[in-house]
């Protein structure tokens, strides 16, 4: 079971590396048409947001939550004006982290 | 000197390590309650350098989900760093691929968006790229070592905030890649889309289809479609 484990560990890092490395060096090789650029310019942020906006609204017992109960909501206010001022990570995790520490004691 | 951009790396890993640092520990503690050993963790951190893949797998493992389909679920949710890295093309063209094969592997949401934020403002270089990358993983590989090691002794993860780390790593990642109007309404979009993909039990293609969707309508009215 170890040694399938491992092998198994393994085989998902290849997977990852490929993912990681095989557009990067295959696209160098080509200039990419504008459009596509552009295209690409977008995926970063359209990535964070579609990662994150769920977890803010997910609670243990619903998909969606808009209730004070809802402590990822609630410490992601702070959060955004903080990330939206100063466009700092440093200072945007301090500010997420403390706020969620605060309302966990809190309640 | 020739050193300064490696301190450069360094110092812009540190707000990412301060992330990393947190989580990963939360998963080595999840990992070992699990039954992944501190060896299987440590390999893991180093090959697949994915918080969020990370924990997805070993939620997997310990449903008894079989390798292959835990595979495909990592490939869907990571395949935004096939995106990651056509983007980062650009920036490699002139580096023999070793050296490709190498920053790539410390392609993370949150280098990608640091170091391709730094290099709008300032030429490619490689040692800062490297610096940046490596400071990272090698804090991951060792707080998710910690996790294990440290296993049940930790206190109550969420009186110490850390559950928010990675949402608040987010938000600011949001915020920073957000250039423009433009950038923010993509994003909007794209967030709206991958909850609704969730809704409709998408849960693991949420991610790149909200995202892909969103870059291209982004592109669609960019050009007056």
């Amino acid at each position: 079971m170890a040694s399938n484990v491992m092998i198994f560990i393994i085989i998902l890092g290849l997977v990852n590396f490929l993912l990681r490395f095989l557009p990067a060096q295959i696209l160098n090789k080509i200039a990419l048409p504008e459009v596509v650029e552009e295209w690409l310019s977008f995926i970063p942020v359209a990535t964070m947001s579609a990662i994150v906006i769920p977890v803010l609204l997910k609670t243990n017992n619903s998909l969606i939550s808009f209730s004070w109960h809802n402590l990822n909501l609630l410490s992601a206010v702070p959060t955004v004006i903080v990330a939206a001022k100063t466009r700092n990570l440093g200072y945007t995790l301090a500010t997420g982290m403390v706020t969620m520490a605060v309302l966990q004691n809190l309640v | 000197m020739g050193n300064k951009p490696v301190l450069e790396g360094m110092k812009k890993a540190l707000p990412i390590c301060l992330g990393y640092f947190p989580l990963g520990l939360a998963f080595g503690v999840i990992a070992q309650n699990t039954g992944l050993s501190m060896v299987q963790v440590g390999v893991m951190s180093l090959l697949v350098f994915s918080g969020s893949g990370q924990f997805i797998a070993v939620a997997l493992l310990s449903l008894g989900v079989s390798f292959w389909s835990i595979i495909f679920t990592i490939l869907l949710v990571n395949s935004r760093y096939m995106l990651f890295s056509a983007s980062v093309s650009r920036y490699v063209k002139k580096f023999p691929s070793p050296l490709v094969a190498l920053i790539t592997q410390g392609i993370t949401d949150e280098t990608f968006v640091v170091s391709t934020s730094y290099f709008k403002e300032h030429p490619v270089n490689k040692k800062f790229w490297l610096a940046l990358n490596i400071t990272s993983h090698l804090t991951w590989i060792s707080s998710t070592m910690l996790g294990v090691a440290v296993g049940n002794f930790i206190p109550d993860m969420e009186k110490l905030g850390l559950n928010f780390a990675l949402p608040a790593m987010f938000i600011a990642l949001f915020f920073m890649t957000a250039e423009n109007k433009k950038g923010l309404i993509v994003g909007a979009l794209a967030g709206v889309l991958s909850v609704l993909f969730i809704v409709v039990g998408l849960k693991d293609a949420n991610v790149i289809l909200a995202t892909v969707i969103a870059a291209t309508a982004g592109v669609m009215v960019k050009n007056g479609f």
